[in-house]
């Protein structure tokens, strides 16, 4: 067998005309963290129900760990644990009942390192399901995927609900269960999560893998972001090579540049700069450039 | 197949009843008190309620486990429990198992209840055999229950699941003997009632609260209750959705 712990071959998805998921084709390596990023609707959750065979995609396959994650899912299931993005359970049971139930199910647990995540978590786990906020039941998928210490977790969207210091939590424990070796699949919207967690991102637009690499790798596709203020006037820069969506407030220019900054500085050495700024672009405007919300990407006219 | 994973379903579902110990309650009590009432409303003709009474004990645990497990099912399908399940290895008849297990149970109960007061302080003294009475009882439930189970696949929401129960029992109900004996009903209705498994529910509660010991018509009754039974939780099994 091979390090690959998902491979997706063709793995497409239509419902009626639309379609959910353009043929994709993903290998996650075994022990990577691989972050799956996308807008609402780009098709992430499509893509985790096919992985899990919980919807049938309308070409392709999933293979987990080498078996069909169709054909045989309880064998692909006994190598991966899930954490969705909603936590539903059943009211009437108790939290330390829904994680004995879930553990029974799944087989091997760690029982000493979910006491762990429990304490972690501040869980508390004598009371009723019913009873607990969204981001204490959220806290159930959590604790209960990653006590399995499964080979795979995929996860989406985990930490909806929880406040920012359960949310370190989550790190700490996605960084534990990657020094154990496990791979983790970790579909988001929350960018600087997925910057933290992540070895590769892949970036999903409208059904479309439309990006796949290391955050630099990534990096390399979008501009430089500079800001110059002025004492005077400030110089027209629109026709400075590579130098894109230029605004002008009062003194301050603001654009874009891809490929050398060169250019861009002679020019403004030009006039009498005050304050430069200089920055790489965030995951924020990465991911703004390639959906096209911003005009960074558009064809340079000449 | 584990009795690991259909251990800890049937646990889990024990569980939740324990916190719905109103029905429990209900399950349990339903069977017991309409005996009752049955006995005196028959009062002094002991000898038709002695005809009736076990028949009666017989479709009950049917009826209520019929209810129960297809609207508990749908329940598990809507709230999006059911699908949370199928992230985890379980197979679907293991799950299925879990759900005869707790449910098996709650028949027993119910089943031993009801015949222990019928026969004991209703002063029916009837000559069959109480084990057999429960086993028939037993068997009564689980049909039910796979039958709910299946059922509920088609079932959409909990409107159309108690929909189901008319629809499905009461012809059976009809036809079964129970009012009218079987030979007397139109023809068609004979055929109608030789494929219906209520129909041999009845005939083997008839057998034994009028014999004591194990015939060859009364297997031949359990085992066409059994073999419906798995069928429909193997059919149940089949079309239970994992994915669409």
């Amino acid at each position: 067998m091979d390090d690959v712990a998902i491979r997706t071959k063709g793995l497409t998805k239509h419902y009626g005309n639309f379609v959910a998921l353009a043929p994709l084709d993903l290998e996650v390596k075994q022990g990577e963290v691989l972050g799956y990023l996308g807008p609402n609707g780009a098709g992430k959750t499509t893509t985790i129900r096919a992985m899990l065979g919980l919807i049938k995609p309308t070409g392709g396959q999933v293979e987990i760990f080498g078996i069909n994650a169709q054909a045989h899912k309880v064998a692909a299931h006994k190598r991966l644990a899930y954490i969705p993005g909603e936590a539903t359970f059943w009211p009437s049971l108790t939290g330390a009942e829904t994680l004995h139930l879930l553990g029974k199910i799944h087989g091997q647990i760690d029982t000493a390192y979910r006491d762990e995540l429990i304490k972690r978590f501040q869980f508390e786990p004598a009371k009723k399901v019913r009873t607990y906020s969204k981001g204490n039941r959220q806290k159930i998928n959590i604790i209960a995927a990653l006590m399995t210490r499964a080979d795979l977790l995929i996860m989406d969207e985990p930490t909806s609900g929880l406040d920012p210091i359960m949310e370190q939590a989550f790190r700490q424990s996605v960084m534990e269960a990657t020094d154990n070796g496990q791979t983790v699949f970790l579909s988001s919207h929350i960018l600087e999560e997925a910057a933290a967690l992540c070895d590769r991102l892949a970036i999903l637009r409208a059904g479309k893998l439309v990006e796949l690499g290391t955050l630099s790798q990534l990096r390399h596709l979008s501009a430089t972001t500079v800001e110059a203020t002025f004492s005077g006037k400030a110089p027209n820069v629109t026709k400075v090579a590579g130098v894109t969506s230029v605004h002008l407030i009062g003194h301050t220019l603001h654009c874009q540049v891809q490929g050398s900054i060169k250019p861009l500085l002679a020019e403004l050495a030009k006039s009498d700069v005050v304050k430069l700024l200089s920055r790489e672009p965030s995951l924020e405007e990465l991911f703004l450039s390639l959906y096209g919300d911003s005009d960074i990407r558009k064809p340079e006219a000449g | 197949m584990s009795p690991r994973k259909a251990g800890a379903t049937g646990l889990r579902v024990l569980r939740q009843l324990r916190h719905d110990p109103r029905t429990i309650g209900l399950i349990l009590l339903i069977p017991t008190v309409l005996m009752v009432v049955m006995r005196y409303v028959f009062n002094d003709d002991t000898t038709t309620f002695k005809a009736f009474a076990p028949i009666i004990l017989g479709i009950f645990p049917f009826i209520v486990m019929f209810i129960v497990t297809s609207i508990t099912m749908l329940r598990e399908r809507t709230t999006g429990t059911l699908e949370r399940l199928m992230t985890l290895p379980i197979a679907k008849l293991e799950l299925l198992s879990g759900y005869a297990l707790a449910f098996g149970l709650l028949a027993v109960c119910q089943a031993a209840l009801a015949s222990f007061v019928t026969l004991h302080w209703l002063d029916t003294s009837i000559s069959g055999s109480v084990g057999l009475i429960i086993l028939v009882a037993l068997l009564s439930g689980l049909l039910g229950m796979s039958l709910g189970l299946f059922m509920s696949d088609f079932a959409t929401s909990e409107f159309q699941a108690v929909q189901f129960m008319p629809a499905l029992v009461f012809p059976q109900l009809l036809t079964s003997g129970l009012f009218v004996a079987r030979d007397q009903m139109a023809k068609l209705l004979q055929w109608f009632a030789d494929i219906m498994p209520l129909t041999y529910v009845v005939d083997a509660m008839k057998r034994v609260t009028t014999d004591a010991n194990w015939t060859a018509g009364l297997a031949r009754d359990i085992w066409v209750i059994v073999g419906f039974a798995l069928a429909a939780l193997v059919l149940s099994a089949a079309t239970l959705r994992r994915n669409h």
